[in-house]
């Protein structure tokens, strides 16, 4: 299914030239461990009509939950939001239990509730190519998507947990996976040393320098050694879960390696994305 | 909360691939003739090559059902039988229900507790004589490796094993797990919308269902979101002649449409509406 379709009015989504470069759309999402919420958080920036129609009560933040294993789907809307005027900025969060015991995926998007007709200014946040359009919109059309939700806090407190065994050999890390299990349970157990699970609590929200860095990509391998790992299982479908399975080609695309057969190194993969922060390791709030 | 039984679902699947691995092997045959040979065999043959680490299924509570099955209610449950299925199940978390594991806690337990016999799992009856028995019996002695194969096949398709054809057998081909998850739409969605529990069920019927299951779990899972399924059903309603070829067109529409429309969030007497100028247009 193919969401490049010719519409009559622009539609904000990441790299579509209808928008001028200040106005963006982005969404997070983190899922709490203990009482199974996900929060989801949607910013708007910069002035467009997209923040003039929410303004007027003319369109809403949508999130859609789709849990695949069940093949269920949920949605969730809202038009409560804070508007920081001078930073021309609106931020919506939505707070949603979780009814699962893995994380759904989470498709965020910004929907017209009332027939709106626009006339493009200089307010409207578009390139030149609109200029003086007028244009319709019909009720429930979306006019901002943001893409599938990614683990981009580097929040991956839900899919790992750290563990000590002190009669383990100075410097060593033992990884157990268990590949069926959602992410929520935790299926990838890191199991340290005594030094490594030292380092590894200290933490870091963003390495700034050497050594945070090198702390930061302990986790990084090790998720880069285990997807390497379930990437090589015959059949990826059956034996992967859903949720693991989607982060697992994340990780793969961000990587940018070939993650099949034995020459695949998961420590050189590791160094070529942005390190998961490990602060967020077991984060319990 | 409660915990369920269920087996580990790897190694659910893994003993499932382990023996569609070499079709028409021994292997196979072992396991034919064990089903064929009644419970304590059966059980056995598990309990050597399934349940042969104590932590193949984890600690939790057991469905059981009160009930001894037919051979031919076991297969095609009817309406009764459809309804002891659903109050089994009651209380159950949505999770386990769309489990492969805990469908095959479920199967073992009824043959443990004599709801079912092994052999029922193999049998194919639709109106001829292919009982379990005699689907056994005619792979056992032929030694035709595709018959032995196909034998294999069916008999963990009825245990919910998703070696065969993958997790959505619970949905769309394991019999029990069919037949609950039929019911739970129509209860679910007999709270959306203003069709009953029972005009819901005769609105997805076994045709029907098969095609909005098969949806739901492809590149169309669009339609299982209530408000759309709510202005499907409301059109199935009220069309109740339309083809299962439009159905499928309609399903696909739909997921045309969802791309820019938000119908989702659109009310199902809507839906409905939008679903109609569809259908005007196939």
């Amino acid at each position: 299914m193919s969401d490049e379709l010719i519409l009559s009015f622009p539609v904000l989504k990441q790299d579509s030239g209808d928008f001028v470069e200040s106005v963006f759309y982005s969404v997070d999402a983190v899922q709490l461990q203990n009482n199974r919420k996900l929060i989801v958080t949607h910013v708007l920036k910069g002035e467009s009509f997209i923040s003039e129609l929410l303004i007027d009560n003319k369109a809403e933040f949508s999130v859609s939950l789709f849990y695949k294993d069940n093949a269920e789907r949920q949605n969730f809307v809202t038009s409560n939001y804070d508007y920081d005027e001078e930073a021309c900025e609106i931020t919506a969060e939505q707070e949603i239990d979780i009814d699962y015991s893995y994380a759904p995926e989470v498709t965020p998007c910004i929907v017209i509730t009332k027939n709106s007709s626009i006339v493009v200014n200089d307010k409207s946040g578009l390139t030149d190519f609109w200029k003086n359009e007028i244009f319709d919109i019909p009720t429930y059309s979306r006019i901002a998507y943001y893409s599938k939700l990614k683990f981009s806090s580097g929040n991956v407190s839900s899919l790992s947990h750290v563990s000590c065994d002190e009669s383990y050999p100075l410097g060593s890390i033992k990884t157990t996976v268990r590949p069926t299990v959602g992410e929520a349970e935790q299926p990838i157990q890191i199991i340290c040393a005594q030094d490594v699970y030292d380092e590894l609590k200290k933490g870091t929200p963003n390495p700034i320098d050497a050594k945070t860095a090198m702390r930061s990509s302990i986790i990084t391998q090790v998720l880069c050694y285990v997807y390497g790992y379930m990437n090589n299982l015959e059949d990826k479908e059956t034996d992967i879960h859903s949720g693991l399975l989607q982060h697992m080609k994340e990780l793969e695309d961000k990587t940018g390696e070939d993650w099949e057969g034995d020459d695949f190194n998961s420590s050189f993969a590791s160094t070529k994305m942005l390190p998961y922060a490990i602060n967020a390791l077991n984060k319990e709030t | 909360m409660i915990i369920y039984k269920e087996i580990n679902n790897g190694e659910w699947a893994r003993f499932g691939k382990n023996l569609l691995s070499d079709k028409g092997s021994d292997k196979q045959l072992e396991f034919l003739q064990s089903c064929r040979d009644g419970k304590d065999a059966f059980l056995e043959y598990l309990n050597q090559n399934l349940f042969y680490e104590k932590d193949i299924t984890n600690d939790g509570k057991s469905v059981r059902f009160n009930h001894k099955f037919t051979e031919a209610e076991f297969r095609f449950p009817p309406i009764d039988t459809q309804q002891i299925i659903w109050n089994a199940f009651q209380g159950v978390p949505k999770q386990n229900m769309g489990s492969c594991g805990f469908w095959g806690n479920v199967i073992i337990n009824m043959i443990k507790h004599d709801c079912i016999t092994p052999d029922y799992l193999a049998s194919n009856v639709n109106g001829v004589n292919e009982t379990g028995v005699y689907m056994l019996d005619n792979a056992i002695n032929f030694e035709n490796i595709k018959v032995i194969d196909d034998c294999v096949r069916r008999v963990l398709r009825s245990m919910g094993n998703p070696a065969p054809r993958g997790k959505r057998i619970i949905f769309d081909s394991f019999y029990l797990g069919k037949s609950y998850w039929r019911w739970n739409w129509a209860n679910k969605m007999s709270n959306e919308i203003s069709l009953s529990f029972d005009e819901i069920l005769n609105t997805i019927d076994e045709k029907g269902y098969a095609m909005f299951s098969e949806s739901m779990h492809s590149g169309k899972s669009y339609i299982s979101q209530i408000n759309t399924l709510g202005g499907y059903l409301l059109f199935l309603s009220k069309n109740p002649n339309t083809k299962v070829k439009n159905m499928k067109k309609i399903i696909d529409n739909i997921s045309y449409l969802s791309i820019w429309k938000a119908i989702e969030i659109q009310s199902p007497d809507l839906n409905q509406v939008e679903i109609e100028n569809i259908a005007d247009n196939i």
